[in-house]
């Protein structure tokens, strides 16, 4: 048992540190675009899985610390507090403690637990400037220990049917962010339902006529979804069902689907499935249904599908240790020389048998070695946001300004050859922000963009990968 | 606003928004009013909102029913192609005219 739960919480790490790799990635991103509903969504989320998992793991340092950067997050995500440059230097060294912090179940070093303290007051300092003053200082008080135990909620398939006023465009709501905000739940479609739009002469451009019908899976609630319009609530009609529960999404027929929405009767279903044709098309052309319905629970239809097809992908794919796939490649690579030697000894024999079976065995043995190295590859991109951290943080630190470009991040190469490039490759790129950029007023001086720009590009070229840093000192 | 000989060339503006929808609404209806076909230009476009999005489909059901062609040219930005395919304008929707669908998918 005890074993079993130390692979959970080897998995529990293995998962959080990436979400807290992606959390870097959509910082740095924030910092770039600080309106970004989505970004500043799905840093919340990733916080918050992070901090409902360490909680069910006993990780409790880390549960509580990520409980408050949740709350900083939340008020951004809220609206009430800005994001700055400021927030985002804090939350990128909050996500570095995390990552610390994630070596410790429960005994975290002092000096460890210092800087934590230390970060938790800033973290605390910034949220308490974006709550009214009568409001009580969440950040102060400890992590509630049952709300933070609470698990993520479970993953769901909704149906939501999001009809705005008319008079909603004349505050200035925009529609089309609410709706996009919403797809970024989760793995979402959504269909627009435009019959309404009367003609060119006759419409009213300030009045909306539009309205959406979402199918969405994510591991989210009601509430979650309804507060994305919670600031149009009494200019909208919302309607949230749950079509299915869990993540094993069960592929519909279009029959069940129209029937369940109410759309048609089951008699009609039947009646309509006697003939040879779609069922769509005989609904609508009995005037059951209108074609707008159709295409709605089509969409209906092919998002069950897609969430099915992608769990079912998602399953046949496991999680190894590189150490296995390390210990892999060696034994390849033994074979590999093995089979060299059986094949000088069948020439040295002359033994015609021998060199057939040689032969294939050679070229079994290659298509093993290909196999095992394509294993081990992977995007350099991975490491390409460590880079970009880089850039971000000398730059600061020295006053400069730069911007970090890069291309070819899908180029792929074995995973320990990038493991080994990674810190010439930082050297390389802190001495581009050192040596290569200017201080901002001395590149205005000499007539050049106060900001200078890395270029981080890697390619293919032949049967090798060319990665090449480039300064553009002269723009 | 600008006409050219053959087909009457509309250029967008870059923020197409609520408070433009109205002069959208008036400048289409000039342009199917010519008798030309129209051409309705998005290169210099930058952020298109769900009014002007109904004004255009309105428009184009107004050439379709007239028996004028609309067409439409240049790229949207990715950012707000990205936030139109999110919305599901781009995703297959017959009930779209055909024609917006491709207007509005210039991404590439």
């Amino acid at each position: 048992m005890a074993q079993s739960m130390d692979k959970f919480k080897a998995t529990f790490r293995e998962e959080a540190f990436e979400l807290l790799g992606k959390l870097e990635d959509q910082l740095l991103e924030l910092e770039e675009q600080p309106l970004n509903g989505e970004l500043i969504n799905a840093a919340f989320r990733a916080i918050h899985t992070v901090k409902g998992s360490a909680a069910m793991f006993g990780f409790d340092a880390v549960s509580k610390f990520a409980h408050e950067f949740e709350t900083a997050l939340d008020l951004c995500r809220n609206g009430t507090l800005s994001i700055t440059k400021d927030f985002i230097g804090l939350a990128l060294k909050g996500r570095d403690h995390l990552r610390r912090l994630m070596e410790y179940e429960s005994e975290v070093p002092e000096d460890i637990a210092t800087d934590g303290e230390a970060l938790l007051k800033r973290f605390a300092s910034f949220a308490a400037k974006g709550k009214p003053k009568e409001a009580e200082p969440r950040a102060e008080k400890p992590a509630p220990v049952e709300e933070a135990r609470q698990p993520a909620a479970p993953t769901r398939t909704f149906r939501v049917v999001f009809k705005p006023a008319a008079g909603v465009f004349r505050n200035g709501t925009k529609i089309l962010n609410l709706v996009e905000e919403l797809v970024g739940m989760g793995v979402a479609d959504a269909f627009p339902h435009m019959k309404s739009i009367p003609a060119l002469g006759e419409m009213d451009p300030e009045s909306c006529y539009t309205w959406w019908e979402v199918l969405l899976t994510a591991a989210t609630d009601e509430n979650a979804i309804r507060d994305i319009f919670i600031f149009i609530a009494d200019q909208a009609e919302l309607k949230v069902e749950v079509v299915a529960e869990g993540e094993s999404v069960e592929p519909r027929r279009l029959g069940d689907i129209l029937v369940d929405r109410g759309d048609v009767s089951r008699a009609d279903v039947a009646e309509a499935l006697n003939s040879q044709k779609k069922l769509g098309e005989v609904l609508v052309e009995k005037k059951v249904i209108s074609t707008p319905q159709i295409e709605s629970a089509l969409v209906e239809q092919e998002h069950l599908k897609k969430v099915h097809d992608h769990n079912e992908m998602a399953a046949s794919s496991i999680r190894v240790a590189s150490e296995k796939l390390d210990s892999l490649v060696d034994l390849v690579g033994e074979l590999v020389t093995l089979q060299a030697r059986l094949a000088q000894t069948s020439i040295d024999l002359g033994d015609s048998t021998l060199a057939s079976i040689s032969e294939q065995f050679d070229r079994l043995i290659s298509q093993l070695r290909d196999n095992a190295m394509s294993i081990r590859m992977l995007p350099i991109g991975s490491t390409f946001n460590k880079f970009r951290r880089v850039v971000r943080d000398l730059s600061l630190e020295l006053g400069k300004e730069a911007e970090l470009v890069t291309d070819g991040a899908e180029t792929e190469l074995d995973k320990t050859v990038i493991e080994k490039l990674g810190d010439p490759l930082v050297h390389i790129i802190r001495n581009s922000v050192d040596h290569g950029i200017e201080h901002p007023d001395a590149r205005i001086a000499a007539g050049k963009q106060r900001a200078g720009t890395i270029k981080l590009v890697a390619r293919h070229s032949g049967a090798y990968v060319l990665i090449t840093v480039v300064t553009r000192h002269r723009f | 606003m600008s006409s050219g000989t053959m087909p009457f060339v509309l250029n967008l503006g870059p923020t197409l928004n609520v408070e433009k929808a109205g002069s959208l609404r008036k400048d289409i209806a000039d342009a199917l009013g010519s008798g030309e076909s129209v051409s309705v230009d998005f290169s210099a476009v930058e952020e298109i909102d769900l009014s002007c999005l109904q004004v255009l489909y309105a428009g184009l059901a107004s050439a379709k029913a007239s028996g004028r062609e609309m067409h439409f040219v240049g790229n949207l930005p990715q950012k707000a192609g990205e936030r139109l395919k999110a919305c599901g304008f781009l995703c297959g929707a017959k009930a779209l005219a055909a024609d917006l669908e491709t207007a509005l998918g210039l991404l590439s």
